[in-house]
């Protein structure tokens, strides 16, 4: 199974084109803080140019908040393999990214892990 | 069996760098690096004999990728989501772009300053759209080439068999392309340009008196030389040139997709909300008015 795997990586590396971000995140997301989110997924905005994950996150004080998570653009996830539906509302996902400089509940997803331990790569890079 | 092999994928890719790297390092058999390339490549194409389109042109159709990206033409470590690259300037003793004083002190915080123009799904102007993200395609026919940018749904139709330049002061995106063939190279003079956009995502800019000449060859059937040299006395100490290259996407049953870029677009509200403005054109910085 792991050789299955390494094959397979190997097809969607080579056909990866160097697919970078219509814009630069430093502007708005800040390099030096990465962050970690943990939650429920309640709403998955398949738009362009970049998807939107938004989670609840419980905070070690019990309160609930509302994260929205940049991904990448619909295109660049289709083909990535992934289909809206690979994001049921309700899932539990592990989200790293780095958080917005302006203070607010957002950040830009690298990666996304399920609760089934399926774990790829979110960015828009 | 679809479902698993797309699940597949997921867990083969995850996290990695490396999905976003050019997936070769050489094209042509010449290394992938815009000096070394430019070096390789140009000999070869005045050997190669590139297959024909119909009307016995050069025969570029099909889907391409950029060998480099627009996240900085100049030199760049990696940053936030993105990846290290070279500089595409090749005539420059510093192989950096040759900014006016006055202007390497607007170039120093203008992504600090403005919003990158593409974020609000702008066209990515001219010579920008040769390494904008995405898929490329072009599309020949007697008297046109077309290039086609998933981003956006950006387009230039370039005429090949056509007069001069529209007259000023029309402004455009795109600039106004004007095309011919010498050889086996296409050949594209750009002018009018409304000087709102950029040359990447770094902010390397130009004013509306850019001047860009544009050269595609084919260096064998699956890689495409790409030029462009960009004259801007206004903002440059002297022209310059910068190298890229395309390279053919064989994917078979690729097509390009719909990209309708302003749908659910967050990015000029997030760059609100840290105080950047929209980019207003460098002579409106300088204040010279435009």
């Amino acid at each position: 199974m792991k050789r299955l795997f390494g094959a397979v990586a190997c097809i969607a590396l080579l056909s990866a084109a160097p697919v970078v971000a219509h814009h630069s995140f430093s502007a708005e997301f800040d390099a030096t803080k990465p962050i970690t989110l943990k939650g429920k997924l309640t709403k998955m905005d398949w738009v362009n140019p970049h998807g939107w994950l938004y989670i609840d996150v419980t905070e070690p004080d019990g309160k609930v908040v509302n994260w929205a998570i940049e991904a990448g653009s619909p295109n660049a996830l289709l083909r990535r393999g992934l289909r809206q539906s690979d994001f049921p509302i309700g899932s539990e996902l592990i989200i790293d990214g780095y958080r917005s400089k302006n203070g607010t509940s957002t950040a830009n997803g690298t990666s996304v892990k399920f609760a089934d331990g399926r774990n790829f790569f979110l960015g828009a890079a | 069996m679809k479902t698993t092999a797309a699940v597949l994928i997921l867990v083969a890719s995850a996290g990695s760098a490396s999905a976003q790297a050019p997936a070769t390092a050489t094209a042509a058999g010449c290394p992938l690096e815009p000096m070394k390339f430019h070096a390789c490549a140009l000999p070869k194409t005045k050997t190669f004999n590139p297959p024909r389109t119909a009307d016995g042109r050069p025969d570029m159709n099909g889907y391409w990728e950029r060998a480099f990206t627009s996240q900085d033409i100049e030199e760049h470590t990696a940053g936030l989501g993105t990846q290290a690259g070279p500089s595409l300037v090749i005539d420059t003793p510093d192989r950096k772009i040759p900014y006016q004083p006055w202007a390497l002190d607007i170039k120093k915080d203008i992504v600090e300053r403005f919003i990158s123009p593409m974020a609000s799904c702008f066209p990515p102007g001219v010579p920008r759209h040769a390494i904008a993200p995405a898929s490329h395609q072009i599309l020949q026919t007697p008297g046109y080439v077309v290039h086609l940018l998933e981003y956006s749904h950006a387009y230039r139709i370039i005429p090949t068999a056509a007069g001069p330049h529209v007259a000023g002061p029309v402004t455009l995106w795109q600039g106004d392309s004007r095309g011919h063939w010498e050889g086996n190279t296409l050949v594209v003079d750009v002018t009018n340009s409304n000087g709102l956009t950029w040359f990447d995502n770094a902010g390397n800019f130009f004013s509306d008196a850019l001047h860009v000449v544009e050269r595609f060859t084919l260096v064998d059937p699956d890689t495409i030389h790409y030029e462009a040299r960009i004259d801007d006395p206004r903002v440059y100490t002297r022209p310059w040139t910068m190298v890229s290259a395309f390279t053919r996407n064989t994917e078979p049953g690729f097509e390009l997709l719909e990209q309708a870029c302003y749908e659910g677009n967050r990015a000029v509200e997030g760059a609100e909300s840290v105080g950047l403005t929209p980019y207003p054109g460098v002579t409106n910085i300088r204040g010279g008015g435009r």
